[in-house]
């Protein structure tokens, strides 16, 4: 059996290479980081509520312990 | 422990001063809240655009005219918030902002009932001379009162929505756009966390027409994007300013990717809310 040349093997190479990387833009480019990984988006589609989490899973950064849920915090809202 | 907890009207909203210190008595902590108070009253003196006597008045009056610290550092914020957001934070559509107030108050769901077609905001190619405060200055007005108060003391500032936290971790509750109650809660150290959003100035024009204060830069209209509120988390409360209202007239497309590296809250035309993590934590200092 006669073995690949080197030019189909590079050129072999490429065109998977253009194809992952097309691949890899167009979901890019349609919200969704490769890198991130799906489960990094979470979406609420019923109506708005309150969420009462008492640990890291709700909040944006891992800054310190998560301690107790404030009662009354700050609020951002419509500026 | 000492701690403040206080409210004062400001900027066409609410302030609110939360201050808690274990080494500050709680005299003098009020003192530092009272401070904040003082400072956050000046700028808006100096920055609204409602008031004829305002230094920004008198800028947009004639730009030639010496400039106190608060206006230059509005001046330069509004510059980088400019390029930071491609040019969609326009703080100089004035005579836009001014042709488009006014009329009855509306309700957000009849007003996106009748809005025209979705589609993200475009930058402007000349910007004019004359500007507007806007949430600009509600950002930085947190900031600077941030950056002034004592060692020692932990803060969260809230100028109408816009909030500098710091000194400890805290929880910055999100508001819904439809009904007002909590919809998340972004947990951060030092930073700052903000709000864009249709509804909080919304009419319904003579013609019938709805409109609302966060207008595409290309046209002078308000833009309807698909998106009624957006939160971002910032280095800053400005830089959370601008990030939210950069995402908001992104369209849900692309606001994802203006979020993602601090994390933010999207609230959709629809009433889904879309929570966007942060790919990396806040914990710069606001002033060094």
């Amino acid at each position: 059996m006669k073995s690949p040349s080197w030019k189909s093997l590079i050129g072999g190479s490429g065109a998977l290479f253009v194809v992952v990387g097309a691949f890899l833009a167009g979901r890019v480019h349609a919200g969704t980081d490769p890198a991130v990984g799906k489960a990094q988006t979470q979406t609420q589609t019923q109506t708005p509520q309150v969420q009462q989490q008492q640990d890291d899973q709700g909040f944006d950064d891992g800054g310190g312990s998560a301690g107790q849920l404030d009662q009354n915090p700050p609020t951002t809202q419509a500026s | 422990m000492s701690a403040v907890d206080w409210r004062f009207p400001s900027m066409g909203g609410e302030a609110r001063v939360q201050l808690e210190s274990d080494v500050v008595e709680q005299a003098q902590l009020e003192l530092a809240a009272e401070d904040v108070r003082v400072r956050i009253d000046a700028i808006e003196a100096s920055l609204s655009r409602f008031r004829p006597g305002s230094e920004l008045s008198a800028y947009n009056r004639d730009p030639s005219l010496p400039r106190s610290p608060v206006m230059r550092a509005f001046v330069r914020a509004a510059r980088v918030a400019a390029v930071s957001s491609g040019g969609l934070v326009d703080a100089t559509l004035v005579e836009a902002i001014e042709r488009v107030e006014g009329g009855e108050p509306a309700g957000l769901d009849e007003a996106l009932a009748a809005a025209p077609p979705r589609a993200p905001a475009h930058p402007r190619r000349h910007e004019h001379r004359q500007l507007d405060s806007g949430g600009i200055a509600k950002g930085m007005a947190a900031d600077i009162a941030a950056a002034e108060l004592p060692a020692g003391v932990s803060y969260a500032i809230s100028c109408s929505g816009d909030v500098a936290v710091g000194g400890r971790r805290w929880q910055v509750a999100v508001a819904s756009a439809r009904s007002g109650a909590e919809v998340h809660r972004i947990g951060i150290h030092t930073g700052g966390v903000a709000t864009s959003a249709i509804h909080g100035h919304l009419w319904r024009r003579h013609d019938g027409s709805y409109a609302h204060h966060l207008l595409d830069p290309s046209t002078g209209e308000p833009a309807w994007t698909g998106i009624v509120a957006a939160t971002a988390v910032g280095r800053t409360a400005l830089e959370a300013e601008v990030l939210a209202k950069t995402a908001l007239l992104s369209g849900p497309e692309r606001a994802k990717r203006v979020l993602i590296r601090r994390g933010g809250v999207l609230q959709h035309d629809s009433g889904t809310v879309e929570i966007v993590p942060a790919l990396m934590a806040t914990r710069a200092r606001v002033a060094a």
